[in-house]
């Protein structure tokens, strides 16, 4: 697991690592994203404050803040796939390209659309390299609710960049660890490498990484049994899949991006799970003060 | 000066323009070989680039060209730490290459590594035809080529001998 923002300074052509590392310590060590656009503001994200800085590395507006130059950005896209994009054409389809050091740059720009399906991107014009925390004890208390009554279907809720993975990746470790909870088999279906990436574990948990979720969750629950399934950011894709799933007894905990669990089943794919039992708790995370994460009944919000 | 002497010094000059004029052809020779070297690896790299989608740091780390290594040019492209378009255009400059070789390379290095997959393929094979045609008439043009430079440096070297001598 990534330490802090300094690991992707590898990434980030000289002249804004330079201005970078001249940020205020405090700031940089709460840094968990940075974001480079082609001829825009190079912006650093602490917390809830998108931050944009000038060459010298003073916190500043958008006049006079550093800008991402057209080959500063290829230059960086080259850094992150390596040298060699082509090998990561599958992966930029969908938005991102994984990264050496684990997690993933979600990038922007062009797309190239072939039979109404993006394949691909022409150009990139914005790249985005967030950090993966790891809170260890962040699930708590979802595991507390578990071992009290039992592990029932959850779903996990909250805008973009709230701690969804983090919390995903914090139950994963508990639940397969048997941390405060008996030992379980968990499958985690990690299309895009970034719940389990990097995580040193030794706990009961099967991944598999790099497949569409739907197929992914087919997959582990034929071939690995797993007691819980976990997957990141459900989709109408993956709503007959997770049915199946839960129909061969396995406990579903995902995630969905909503602005408050009262929204949340506003959505009608999520709405459909949990009419059909798929989730019986929503856990909803915020970011008030640390990561918090409070539980309720999916009962009393549908 | 005796006749001899004349004579030797005559054909000493004679002899040394025909050398110069064999080391213009071995550049002429060698130009070729560079341009069909690049070609090769152009083809390597196509290759390998869509059938196994190998990263190019591997696949010049898997490369091998007797030709390449003698001009440095893999070392160049292997060692460092500057991105791929940079040190595939200094690599580029160590090789005897002409102009329009060297030009069409700059291109397609520029873009090494930067494009997706189906763009990448393009610009390799817009290049590796483009060298096809110019190594097919270079070879082409190679005999003639050579046989007028040295010719043409043994009659330098004639005409210096007559009008020195």
């Amino acid at each position: 697991m990534t330490d802090g923002i300094s690991t992707f300074f590898r990434y980030v052509p000289t002249r804004i690592v330079k201005a970078l590392v001249s940020l205020p310590p405090d700031l940089l060590r709460r840094g968990n994203e940075i974001r480079l656009r082609r001829g825009a503001p190079v912006s650093l994200t602490a917390g809830d404050k998108n931050v944009l800085f000038d060459c010298s590395g003073r916190v500043c507006g958008a006049d006079g803040a550093i800008c991402a130059s057209a080959s500063e950005l290829a230059e960086c896209v080259s850094l992150v796939a390596g040298g060699s994009l082509y090998t990561c054409d599958e992966f930029v389809s969908h938005g991102y390209i994984p990264l050496e050091t684990g997690g993933r740059a979600g990038v922007c720009g062009r797309a190239l659309v072939r039979d109404g399906r993006i394949t691909g991107m022409s150009e990139i014009t914005s790249i985005s390299l967030r950090l993966h925390r790891n809170v260890p004890d962040f699930a708590q208390p979802l595991i507390r609710e578990y071992a009290k009554n039992g592990i029932r279907g959850t779903i996990v809720c909250s805008p973009p960049a709230m701690g969804k993975t983090t919390f995903l990746r914090s139950a994963c470790v508990l639940l397969g660890e048997g941390r405060g909870i008996k030992r379980r088999r968990v499958g985690v279906a990690d299309e895009r490498d970034e719940i389990m990436a990097g995580v040193s574990q030794s706990g009961l948990i099967d991944v598999l990484s790099g497949a569409p979720k739907a197929d992914a969750i087919e997959m582990l629950t034929r071939t690995m049994s797993p007691e819980i399934l976990v997957c990141d950011e459900i989709t109408a894709a993956e709503t007959e899949a997770l049915i199946n799933a839960q129909n061969a007894g396995v406990c579903l905990l995902a995630s969905a991006h909503a602005a408050s669990a009262d929204t949340l089943f506003r959505r009608p794919h999520i709405r459909r799970l949990a009419e059909c039992g798929i989730f019986s708790v929503v856990a909803e995370l915020s970011r008030d003060g640390g990561y918090k994460c409070l539980l309720r009944e999916a009962e009393e919000l549908l | 000066m005796s006749l001899v002497l004349r004579l030797l010094c005559a054909g000493t000059l004679v002899v040394c323009a025909y050398l110069i004029g064999l080391s213009f052809s071995a550049e002429e020779k060698k130009k070729l070989a560079a341009l069909e070297a690049m070609r090769r690896l152009l083809e390597y790299m196509r290759l390998r680039i869509t059938v196994t989608r190998t990263p190019l740091n591997e696949l010049f780390r898997s490369y091998n060209d007797v030709f390449l290594e003698k001009h440095g040019f893999l070392q160049a492209l292997r060692a460092g730490t500057r991105d791929i378009p940079c040190r595939f255009s200094e690599a580029c400059a160590l090789l005897p290459l002409k102009e329009d070789a060297l030009s069409e390379l700059t291109v397609l290095g520029r873009g090494l590594g930067t494009l997706p997959l189906c763009e990448q393929e393009k610009q390799l094979a817009v290049c590796i035809s483009a060298l096809e045609a110019q190594s097919a008439e270079m070879r082409q043009k190679l005999p003639a080529r050579t046989k007028s430079i040295k010719t043409v440096s043994v009659l330098f070297g004639l005409l210096a001998a007559i009008i020195l001598i």
